[in-house]
């Protein structure tokens, strides 16, 4: 059973921006918003629903980025041939992200603001260099992917901010992604970049957020007390100590550390 | 049997989305209830208050104990301790202890937002161990006092222990003194959750001196038997209804729900229903979780001269059919062995978390693991095969598995070696990165719970019957299984053959829908009630023949009078004298002849796998499974291969990935997406599903029941093949993947 | 202050028009609102599936969408699939290959199966695993499910 809420709609973010009041959120796809509001994490007197919002539901290359609306779905970024083209893991991740259900309902902008750690896409968005654009009322913030996550569950969204869209760089780096998964979400996601001279990686998942750093090529690394940094909980996925061992094996793998 | 089908009698309905479960029902002017649960684990309530639920918007009541009066606020059917809702006390997080009957649900939902209960903390005891050793009781009154006990199983309580055994036979200590060798294991079997997708849901109708209940739940005749002792009606007033069931597998035996739905509608004084989610399905019954010790001793050769068994089984707060679980642990763990001198000590722990009761394998899957993972460390301590350590001890067919019971209707070491050629033919090497070990495990049950049943067969004027039964169908298509014995013995087409609904009102007594029993004991009572009918038939020719000839029933299902054949329908049709009428027959099964010797038959277990163990991450995928289905006779072969891999499968989860956690007092993982249980990703690769066909059971041409035997031993194969292929045994399951890494870094 | 909204929507090929509540899912209007109690509530946490409908197609977890998201949109259930009672192949298949047990789960399997054939090009062995993967089952160890799913798509895609 579901609490009670009051509803408004807006066709554009501005509108949007402007319906958001105290103990107001936004609601898209409503794959997160609706079982926060079941088990009662979240408890809003209302919802914007921004669904109808046109802007939001494209993905378009505008001159160096490519933009993806906040309100493409999984499935959409999956099948859209813009991404395909430009940016073919995030083709790829977002085909693996829960079930065919959760794809065809879920959005990128709602994925990114309810900031489940255990995620594939902020990983790999980090890895690409991803910004996020807010609108205001007033205005407009563009912020990076660590800006805009800050903690488990927390962003630097403020109230009457909108996530409007995601702007990826172009041309894209060669993201390479792998993901450890026990039960229903990711346990540990490695993004990575094999650059001429560096190793960059990204860790999400395991941590609260994605945590990047880059390696030199061929430089040793005590790849674990490096992994004993990273902010990582013990959860019924496994231990925190399980979750390090799988980053340095997988690290250890793609050449990371070793001469 | 030339009436097997091919398609269910519930399949139609069940593809087309028209099979209604309970919570598909609607009834007049029904009321629904939200159950408000208590957020301590073991408290004194102190206070609660209702006042701004009351006022709530559309709210007839906010039902507490306290308004019961003086109908009984406690039910079990072995020890009667489970309140209905909590009175002074509570016991588990989770408990019930109010109920807001409203309008709409959403009424009741949010009137329940509104209702304020203050605690006084106690201690709590959240493991056995700690219940065991505190001095604090759980239940200050012994309800197992003045009890008559059920099937085998009588407790007494004592402090936190409700329920202790001891069995056993010659002198254990002696021979394991003298033993060339004793090898001890030391295993834990994890807290799991049945998860019927149907979580429980029940709805009551309560009016002046009767009451109907329509419940998801596996025996009408035991919550009969509960609802009518408490709300002091006779038997013939209470009628319980049972449409498709979304999962049972033992988790909805006996009475859950239905006292608290009927007390509601008892108050309020219409219909009330009353569903659960996840959590409070959880909340409601979750799997007994146990830790056993067992030392074997053998002689240098393998033979086992002693076995010793030392069983603490959590049966949460309060016991309901876990006592009988306890009590079949005890016989199931020793397994199918020569055994010259046998001790167990088993102990059921009353804890402040959810009530433990029944789910598939009753005892036998934790049972199981420790005996056979104890076997197979034996044979490695020796430096003897798995297969030749089993095969020296086994008991042959008729042998005694417990002094006084049946004699082994199976014959167990043919099942063990189709399984273990199987596994031997498809076997793969390691490759880099991947181990590969093969490992597998028996069992032996003493189903089939208790051999009552009647059962009405009733053929209209046409010829065509309907089967009036309340084994319960559950998924496991005792419908079709059913209907297929009466088209064989009648001679008639599946689909002149109708099954009633579980119903106590229209459907006669069935003892209960479990223990894999329906198959061979309400099959029996159908094979009698065909009986009872050709018999009717006769008579009936004989009395309306113009001769003086005598009538007997063809194979080809007419009755034979003289020189004439004539259809059971111008028999039925000429004996009343229209187009009208109908035959009955009864049948009933009893304490007596073929089913006298309990347990009516053994449930046998027989399971292979090959396992593949990904070294660097933990992860377990099957590469094999083989299953064998010793079932004396399949009604359905697709549907004993089908019970045998859902069996395996649930087993798997108990093996693998499931485990219920307590943080505290309470749950970390009461929901699906954090409670992991088999997937379609985690299918075996290759499955290998045996029927084995001995008749050998008493049952319908010779068939035992099936249902469990797949789920007794796969944790055991599995944790033995992973044991294997790392060379560390394991002491707790599930074996995740970090377990198992943990097992490999112990290792060197 | 609203709390509900006035919708214009398809079930199964026919027009509806209704008041639904703010909080009101999907699966509430069509179990309770509209009596189609074939699709079946379990996980209410969108992986066990058994609450699948379509929606314009795509497969949805009725569970967790909220009602009002079917303005304009045309919604097919379970009581839809079959066509004058006739079964369509993919209920055929599940039919013939004891793909079910206690049918709670075959609603959404038999709903997600039909997402899977709609795709013009024939789905790999690995994406009907991985597609079905979304949906839990209890009763049968999903290998005749999966069975199932195979026949219905040589069915519609021929053999390979």
């Amino acid at each position: 059973m579901l609490p009670a809420f009051d509803l408004r709609f807006s066709s554009t973010g501005k509108e949007a921006c402007g319906l958001l009041d105290e103990d107001w959120y936004v609601i898209a796809g409503g794959t997160e918003m609706v079982p926060a509001l079941r088990i009662g994490a979240l408890s809003p007197i209302g919802l914007v629903d921004i669904n109808s919002n046109a802007e939001m539901r494209t993905v378009a290359k505008d001159g160096p980025n490519l933009e993806i609306g906040a309100l493409v779905t999984h499935s959409e970024v999956t099948n859209s041939d813009l991404v395909i083209q430009h940016v073919p893991v995030m083709s790829r991740i977002c085909m693996h992200v829960g079930n065919a259900r959760v794809r065809s309902t879920g959005t990128v902008g709602g994925n990114l603001c309810f900031a489940e750690p255990r995620s594939d896409l902020s990983t790999v968005l980090h890895a690409l260099g991803a910004s996020i654009v807010l609108i205001s009322p007033e205005s407009e913030r563009v912020l990076s992917i660590p800006e805009f996550l800050v903690g488990a569950f927390q962003t630097s969204i403020e109230n009457r901010e909108v996530l409007q869209k995601v702007k990826i760089p172009l041309p894209a780096e060669d993201v390479n992604y792998w993901k450890f998964t026990f039960g229903e979400r990711p346990t540990v996601g490695l993004a990575w970049i094999l650059r001429d001279a560096e190793i960059h990686v990204v860790v999400g998942a395991a941590t609260e957020v994605p945590t990047s750093h880059t390696f030199v090529k061929g430089e040793k690394v005590d790849l674990e007390s490096w992994a004993e940094e990273l902010e990582i909980e013990s959860d019924l996925a496994g231990s925190a100590e399980y979750k390090r061992r799988l980053i340095v094996q997988k690290l250890r793998e793609i050449g990371v550390g070793s001469l | 049997m030339s009436k097997e089908v091919q398609i269910r009698k519930d399949g139609y309905e069940k593809v087309t989305g028209r099979a209604r479960y309970t919570s598909d029902f609607k009834l007049p002017n029904m009321a629904h209830g939200i159950v408000i649960r208590s957020e301590r684990a073991h408290a004194t309530i102190d206070d609660i208050d209702l006042a701004d639920a009351k006022n709530s918007e559309g709210v007839l009541a906010v039902v507490v104990a306290a308004d019961f009066g003086d109908l009984q606020n406690r039910f079990g059917h072995i020890v009667p301790d489970h309140f209905i809702l909590a009175t002074s006390k509570v016991r588990y997080v989770g408990e019930p202890v109010a109920v807001v009957v409203a309008v709409t649900e959403e009424q009741a939902f949010d009137a329940a937002q509104k209702i304020w209960i203050s605690y006084g903390d106690l201690p709590e005891m959240m493991s056995v161990g700690e219940s065991l050793e505190s001095s604090t009781l759980i239940h200050e009154i012994d309800y197992s006092a003045n009890q008559e006990g059920f099937l085998d199983a009588k407790p007494q309580q004592k402090g936190n222990i409700a329920h202790e055994i001891k069995l056993g036979w010659g002198d254990v200590d002696a021979a394991l003194a003298s033993a060339d060798h004793v090898v001890e294991s030391t295993i834990k079997f994890p807290m799991t959750y049945a998860y019927a997708m149907e979580t429980y849901v029940s709805i009551a109708d309560y009016q002046p001196n009767s009451l109907h209940v329509i419940t998801s739940g596996q025996h009408p005749t035991m919550v009969r038997e509960e609802l009518s002792k408490i709300f002091k009606l006779p038997l013939a007033a209470v009628r319980v209804e049972i449409p498709y069931v979304g999962g049972g597998y033992g988790s909805k035996s006996y009475t859950k729900l239905e006292p608290l739905a009927a007390m509601c509608s008892y108050i309020v004084g219409q219909p009330v229903m009353i569903k659960t989610d996840v959590e409070g399905a959880i909340s409601t019954t979750r799997a007994n979780n146990a830790d056993i010790v067992v030392r074997t001793g053998v002689t240098k050769e393998g033979l086992i001269v002693a076995r010793d068994f030392q069983i603490l089984m959590d049966s949460g707060a309060y016991c309901d059919n876990s006592p009988l679980v306890l009590t079949k642990c005890a016989h199931r763990c020793f397994g199918p062995y020569a055994i010259p001198n046998l001790r167990v000590h088993a102990r059921l722990l009353y804890t402040n978390t959810a009530p433990g009761s029944s789910y598939r394998g009753f005892g036998a899957p934790q049972g199981v693991l420790a005996g056979e993972l104890n076997i197979d460390q034996i044979a490695d301590a020796i430096g003897v095969s798995s297969y030749d350590m089993r095969a020296k001890n086994l008991l042959g067919p008729g042998g005694r598995v417990l002094p006084d019971a049946r004699g082994l209707d199976a014959d167990i070491g043919a099942d063990l070696r189709i399984v273990v050629d199987a596994l031997e033919k498809a076997r793969k090497p390691d490759t880099p990165g991947f181990k590969r070990e093969i490992g597998f495990a028996i069992s032996a049950s003493d189903a089939g719970a208790a051999p009552i049943s009647t059962v009405i067969v009733r053929m209209h004027y046409d010829g065509s019957v309907t089967l009036m039964t309340s084994a319960t169908e559950l998924g496991q298509g005792s419908k079709t299984a059913l209907a297929q014995i009466v088209a064989e013995e009648l001679d008639l087409s599946i689909h002149s053959v109708a099954v009633a609904q579980s119903d106590t009102l229209n459907t006669p007594y069935e003892w209960t829908t479990g223990a894999s029993r329906t198959t061979t004991i309400a099959g029996l009572a159908i094979q009698r009630a065909c009986t009872d009918l050709k018999e009717k038939l006769c008579s009936m020719a004989e009395s309306i023949s113009p001769e003086s000839e005598t009538a007997s029933f063809t194979k080809s299902g007419a009755v034979k009078i003289g020189s004439r054949e004539l259809s059971p329908a111008a028999v039925i049709q000429g004996w009343f004298g229209a187009k009208a009428g109908e035959v009955v027959g009864v049948g009933v099964v009893r304490k007596h002849g073929v089913t006298k010797e309990l347990p009516p038959f053994w449930e046998i277990g027989v399971i292979g796998v090959e396992v593949e163990i990904n070294v660097e991450t933990g992860e377990v995928i099957l590469e094999h499974l083989v299953t064998v289905g010793d079932v004396g006779h399949a009604i359905n072969h697709s549907m004993v291969e089908g019970q045998d891999l859902g069996a395996a499968t649930q087993g798997l989860g108990g093996a693998l990935y499931e485990e219920l956690v307590y943080e505290g007092q309470s749950l970390l993982n009461p929901n699906m997406v954090e409670y992991r249980i088999p997937r379609m990703r985690d299918l075996p690769r290759k499955i290998t599903a045996v029927v084995v066909e001995r008749e050998d059971g008493v049952g319908p041409y010779g068939a035992k029941g099936s249902g469990e035997g797949a789920m007794n031993p796969i944790a055991a194969a599995v944790a033995t093949a992973i044991a294997r292929a790392i060379g560390v045994w394991p002491s707790q399951l599930p074996l995740t993947p970090e377990r198992v890494l943990d097992l490999i870094k112990s290792r060197t | 202050m609203t709390t509900s909204q006035l919708i214009t929507c398809k079930v199964n090929g026919v027009e509806v028009e209704a008041w639904v509540k703010n909080r009101l899912t999907v699966a509430q209007f069509l179990r309770d609102q509209l009596g189609l109690t074939g699709t079946k509530v379990s996980c209410e946490i969108q992986v066990c599936g058994s609450c699948t409908v379509l929606v314009d197609g795509s497969p949805i977890s009725s569970c967790s969408v909220l009602a009002y998201r079917l303005q304009g949109k045309s919604v097919t259930t379970i009581e839809g699939v079959a066509e004058r009672g006739h079964l369509n192949d993919v209920q055929e298949a599940f039919l013939n290959n004891f793909a079910f047990q206690c049918g709670f789960c075959t609603s959404g399997f038999i709903m997600m199966t039909m997402s899977l054939l709609d795709s013009s090009e024939r789905p790999t062995d690995e994406e009907i695993s991985d597609h079905l993967d979304g949906n839990l089952c209890r009763c049968t160890g999903y290998e005749p499910i999966l069975a199932a799913a195979k026949v219905a798509i040589r069915k519609r895609f021929g053999d390979e």
